[in-house]
């Protein structure tokens, strides 16, 4: 159990360190107005999220049940250590694959964007002044 | 009394414009009478219609008559076509302004946006809900 929490608690502490930085949805924040897309950029990136979207909902639905399974493990009495490292083990990879998948597709909305719409983007990133 | 000198400059010129007729002296004498001649040779010239051939009148009809039966002319065409070329170049500009507010419509539906942030949302959470309450054991 100790060794379990104590997993977890790195992950927390190491996971965001690892991911690229904090993903947002640009394309459907206000910035994306000051990107100018063209008309061929803006049907690119609703290809993009439409092709996306279908295995995003099956991961959202995996990390969802990974997320109830730990608390279930974490709220039986008695704790099955084996158990509880399956669920902790199912949700470590539910979420990587979400960070993978999110990771391809902000891939994918980034070659459509040229380098200085690129640019633009991050520097209007939320939180961007604060990282500085 | 009857002038017996040459006429001068001012007599010529009341004759010429049929003020004054020819006296005694301008009838007889024969420089006089060549200055009258003179004067109303140029008169003539200049008064005189220009010669038009009637060969050259009926060309000219016929080019006329002619060109009665021939179809418009580009300027008639261009009459009918500048208000349609105006009216075409009014309806771009309005499509041209309206292209800024279809530019400002929301990139992704609804539907698109709602589940992106949610997805968002979940990248972003950095611990498992499991642990949040063992979590706040270290919090101030």
């Amino acid at each position: 159990m100790r060794r379990a929490v104590l997993v977890l608690l790195l992950l927390t502490g190491t996971l965001p360190a690892q991911l690229p930085r904090r993903f947002y949805a640009w394309w459907s924040s206000p910035v994306v107005q000051d990107l100018n897309l063209t008309a061929e950029q803006q049907k690119k990136v609703r290809e993009t999220l439409k092709e996306y979207r279908p295995h995003l909902q099956d991961i959202r639905t995996a990390v969802d049940g990974a997320e109830q399974d730990v608390e279930e493990q974490f709220n039986a009495d008695p704790m099955d250590p084996q158990r509880v490292d399956k669920a902790i083990e199912r949700l470590i990879a539910a979420r990587a694959e979400l960070t993978r998948t999110l990771t391809q597709m902000s891939l994918k909305l980034r070659t459509v964007l040229t380098q200085q719409q690129w640019q633009e983007l991050q520097k209007r990133r939320p939180g961007q002044e604060k990282e500085k | 009394m009857k002038p017996q000198s040459h006429w001068g400059e001012q007599e010529f010129t009341r004759w010429l414009f049929g003020l004054q007729e020819e006296d005694e002296h301008a009838r007889t004498c024969p420089e006089c009478q060549a200055e009258l001649t003179r004067l109303q040779a140029v008169r003539k010239s200049i008064t005189a219609e220009p010669e038009v051939s009637p060969e050259f009148l009926a060309a000219q009809r016929r080019a006329i008559h002619s060109r009665l039966h021939q179809p418009a002319r580009h300027w008639m065409r261009t009459r009918i076509w500048a208000p349609v070329s105006a009216g075409v170049v009014l309806a771009a500009i309005g499509v041209a302004l309206m292209l800024p507010k279809a530019a400002q419509q929301p990139l992704v539906s609804d539907s698109d946006q709602k589940f992106f942030t949610e997805i968002s949302s979940m990248e972003q959470s950095s611990e498992p809900r499991a642990i949040q309450p063992i979590h706040s054991m270290f919090e101030e």
